[in-house]
């Protein structure tokens, strides 16, 4: 039950009008105008459409299976959790006009939700993009979502990733698209580039007025090895696919960051967004913004509902009123490697009342740090703070929370 | 016994989850979108939701959450029995233990008692009033209802302290002092008026000042077992027992009771249990509990058992005491006789037949009696059952009179104060939806 009303986590972006920053992103999530609306109706402030293509129904045939997933399996008595899925479905199989027609009657029954298309087509000529672009934004849509960046399947025909990858491939569509439409124009980024500020710069320059990012990481998730066949296996083939999933959460705000800096229009981050932790991050990093697949893949629509009460709870605690005061708010701390202070010297210090002598810390200084740990003839370990140079690789494997801290060299550690 | 003594003889026992703990624990959850664990809490808390937000470090969302459904979070995390109810339902139950659900709430709980009460949000004031009569686990919520759907409410209590069982009744080292005061403060910091002292005679007339009434004042009024020598010094009512024990931590000070070295306790009801329990901690050496049937057909919980078992308590049972034989005035032993079990009666149990010439005797310091209670005075012209239970609507908790409802032991006769907090929440739904003239 709930009693009382809301927190207000709305946000603007390119004049529209997000209830909060959360979106469905260009997925399975997203297959069909009916799962959509419920999105909506469990509380997602937008959604953008699985990737539209004229002649899909004819051209698009789906493999089966077409997903697999990295999880740790834990203990026998625990849950698996997964913490990366890998897969190599095609953009949507279903007809352009039924999406268009998906689109009106979307828009129409919730007015107050963002509706954004991602279209897909090569970049041999602009026909295609321009008048998909035209259609969806006739039938309502808000943003166009450009898809330059799958990467399976479509590069192989010249679309995806084939056009992300080149900076100017990537503006000449953007280009075409900005010219036929009023509405915004969002060039969706791939990792899987040297540098993905320079493609999304190229796109700005282009006319774009926002970027999404990133698209999934060329991967291959294991092989079998009693098959020998690398995984998903189909009929004893497979084939590299993308990965999502928490797993690519670190790439992605590094390149969220990136385009932050090298572009001025607003970002919609997606890649790995479970928890309103990672919302935070990617906030804090510069998106306004933030589309999630993988995680309603595994657990639904419904997580929204932690994703908003988590995101405003930490809101209130932090003394943010609203969504725009946090955008970026990380980036200024975000500096150069070599730019860093060699002034602060560190090192470490295991708290011993919650040490459960377990030697990880020892094994890890010893063999792959610079043998500061000693362990005493009780196993409890002690550190030479002489020799310890900080580096905190004890802290990184230490398995209790907040044992191993890490104090300025010269103080004695109380 | 000494305030410093009693201190140490009612620490709580069971200790709380360390933040590491607790998110492994709501981490290893499976987190079903729709947890069997929150369709069985009384309360309807909801569970998975508080549990995510564990995993997921969102403390104040699991707290807002625990408080939305059930106001006495901490107390319940400490004295629902879980098993029974939302771990005995855990689809990880299948795959190797339910989730420790109580101790979630309770680390929930005391995260928030360490870093700051977190507001509940309230529907803007009506300026319409209500009252709530008790205020045990049933009022406290239904009062806590009342006040967020904005009505002013007053709270009226018989005793000098809030809380009814909580405070008088349940043992401190179950339940410590220091959290139902926390709670019950929490209920007044919302806005409810709390009135102590003020027993409620006559509760149809308060129909003339309120809106509507929800009666929550429980089941008090210990059963005697009316048998010989009951008026002896050193025979004493569990719930008179308890309450003392109570009052001596609650007051800092001395206990007056001295149990003595021997103690038989009669009854097999959580209460027994707890007044077994509670004298071997005052010191007693030897503590009998005495049942008239077998242990299968005993009230108490099967984990409240055999704690007491572990704590030294030994279990008679098929044994019904006849009579109590005193010196001077005084208490000195119990007279009893074996019993068999014959057809069931209508309480479904087998009854007990006892069999002449068996009679034995145990000898006895302190005997306390814990054999049921039933609700006290001051219910006139409500309908009741022939226990004398108050009589409601299952659905809205409504009384034979409109605009009364009732909830809690005064209905339930001897239940959990979670199913309390559920009734005080359904009539607090109902009351409203009737104020406000809705269907």
């Amino acid at each position: 039950m709930k009693i009382g009303g809301e927190r207000d986590l709305s946000v603007d972006f390119c004049g529209i009008r997000f209830k909060n920053p959360f979106v469905i992103a260009s997925a399975p999530p997203a297959t069909t105008g009916e799962m959509i609306g419920r999105a909506f109706e469990a509380g997602w402030a937008g959604a953008t459409t699985k990737t539209l293509m004229v002649e899909a129904e004819s051209l698009i045939v789906n493999v089966t299976p077409r997903l697999a997933s990295l999880s740790f399996p834990g203990p026998s008595n625990e849950p698996k959790k997964i913490y990366a899925f890998e897969n190599i479905e095609l953009v949507t199989d279903r007809s352009f006009s039924v999406w268009l027609k998906e689109i009106e009657e979307l828009r129409k029954k919730y007015p107050d939700q963002v509706l954004i298309a991602s279209i897909m087509d090569d970049a041999s000529k602009p026909d295609g993009w321009q008048y998909m672009a035209k259609k969806c934004a006739e039938a309502g849509a808000q943003i166009i979502e450009l898809n330059l960046s799958c990467p399976h399947g479509m590069p192989e025909l010249g679309m995806g990733a084939a056009i992300g990858q080149d900076a100017e491939l990537a503006a000449t569509v953007t280009r075409w698209t900005t010219e036929a439409v009023r509405i915004p124009v969002m060039p969706k980024m791939t990792p899987n580039v040297t540098d993905v500020g320079a493609v999304a710069k190229a796109c700005v320059e282009a006319g774009a007025s926002a970027i999404s990012g990133i698209n999934t990481v060329a991967a291959i998730i294991g092989v079998d090895l009693e098959t020998l066949v690398p995984r998903p296996n189909v009929a004893g083939y497979s084939a590299h696919g993308g990965l999502s999933g928490p797993a690519v959460k670190p790439i992605a705000l590094k390149a969220v960051a990136t385009m932050a800096k090298a572009v001025k229009v607003p970002i919609s981050a997606l890649g790995g967004i479970s928890s309103w932790e990672d919302a935070a991050e990617f906030l804090l990093l510069g998106a306004s913004t933030l589309q999630v697949c993988s995680s309603v893949m595994a657990r639904g629509y419904g997580i929204i509902e932690d994703l908003l009460d988590g995101l405003g709870n930490y809101m209130e605690d932090k003394g943010f009123d609203s969504i725009a005061e946090m955008v970026g708010l990380s980036l200024e701390k975000l500096i150069g490697q070599t730019e860093l202070s060699r002034e602060v010297r560190l090192a470490c210090n295991i708290k011993e009342e919650t040490c459960v002598k377990c030697d990880l810390c020892y094994v890890s200084c010893r063999d792959a740090g610079y043998q500061a740990i000693k362990l005493k003839e009780d196993r409890m370990p002690q550190v030479d703070r002489e020799k310890c140079t900080g580096c905190s690789l004890c802290q990184q494997v230490c398995p209790v929370w907040d044992c191993v801290t890490l104090t300025p060299r010269e103080s004695v550690p109380a | 016994m000494h305030y410093r003594e009693l201190l140490e003889a009612f620490r709580e026992l069971e200790t709380g989850f360390s933040p590491q703990e607790a998110v492994t624990e709501a981490t290893r959850c499976i987190k079903c979108e729709e947890g069997p664990c929150a369709k069985a809490c009384p309360a309807g808390v909801d569970v998975v939701k508080f549990i995510r937000q564990i995993a997921t470090r969102n403390l104040v969302g699991a707290i807002k959450v625990i408080k939305e459904d059930n106001i006495l979070a901490g107390i319940c995390a400490r004295i629902c029995p879980q098993r029974m109810l939302c771990e005995g339902k855990c689809s990880s139950s299948e795959l190797a233990s339910p989730i420790k659900i109580g101790r979630l709430q309770r680390f929930a709980a005391d995260q928030e008692a360490e870093k700051g009460p977190k507001p509940l949000k309230s529907f803007p004031p009506k300026g319409l009033q209500v009252a709530v009569v008790g205020s045990g686990p049933a009022g406290l919520s239904a009062a806590t209802f009342l006040k967020r759907l904005g009505y002013e409410v007053d709270l009226f209590e018989a005793e000098s302290l809030p809380g009814g069982v909580l405070t008088h009744g349940i043992p401190a080292y179950r339940l410590p002092k220091n959290v139902v005061q926390r709670e019950v403060e929490y209920v007044r910091s919302l806005g409810v008026s709390i009135f102590t002292g003020r027993p409620i005679d006559a509760p149809l007339a308060l129909l003339e000042h309120y809106k509507a009434v929800f009666l929550g004042a429980g089941s008090n009024r210990p059963d005697q077992l009316g048998i010989p020598g009951e008026d002896l010094t050193g025979v004493i009512q569990a719930l008179d027992f308890l309450k003392e024990v109570n009052l001596a931590l609650l007051e800092q000070r001395d206990c007056e009771i001295h149990v003595g070295d021997q103690v038989v306790v009669i009854g097999g009801g959580n209460a027994a249990i707890d007044g077994a329990v509670v004298a071997h901690r005052l010191g007693a050496s030897r503590v009998a509990l005495l049942y008239r049937r077998s242990e299968q057909e005993m009230a108490a919980w099967e984990e409240e058992r055999q704690f007491a078992m572990r704590q030294g308590v030994v279990f008679h049972t098929l044994t019904q005491p006849v009579r109590f034989l005193g010196d001077r005035g005084k208490l000195a032993e119990v007279e009893c006789l074996r019993v068999q079990l014959g057809e069931a009666d209508d309480s479904g149990r087998r009854r007990p037949i006892p069999l002449a010439g068996t009679e034995f005797r145990i000898a006895c310091d302190t005997a306390i009696v814990a054999i049921g209670q039933r609700p006290g005075p001051g219910l006139d012209g409500l309908k009741r059952d022939r226990r004398g239970l108050v009589e409601v609507d299952e659905e809205t908790l409504v009384t034979s009179v409109q605009g009364i409802y009732a909830g809690g032991d005064l209905v339930r006769g001897s239940d959990t104060a979670v199913r309390a907090v559920g009734d005080g929440k359904r009539a607090a739904l109902a009351m409203d939806a009737w104020i406000q003239g809705r269907p």
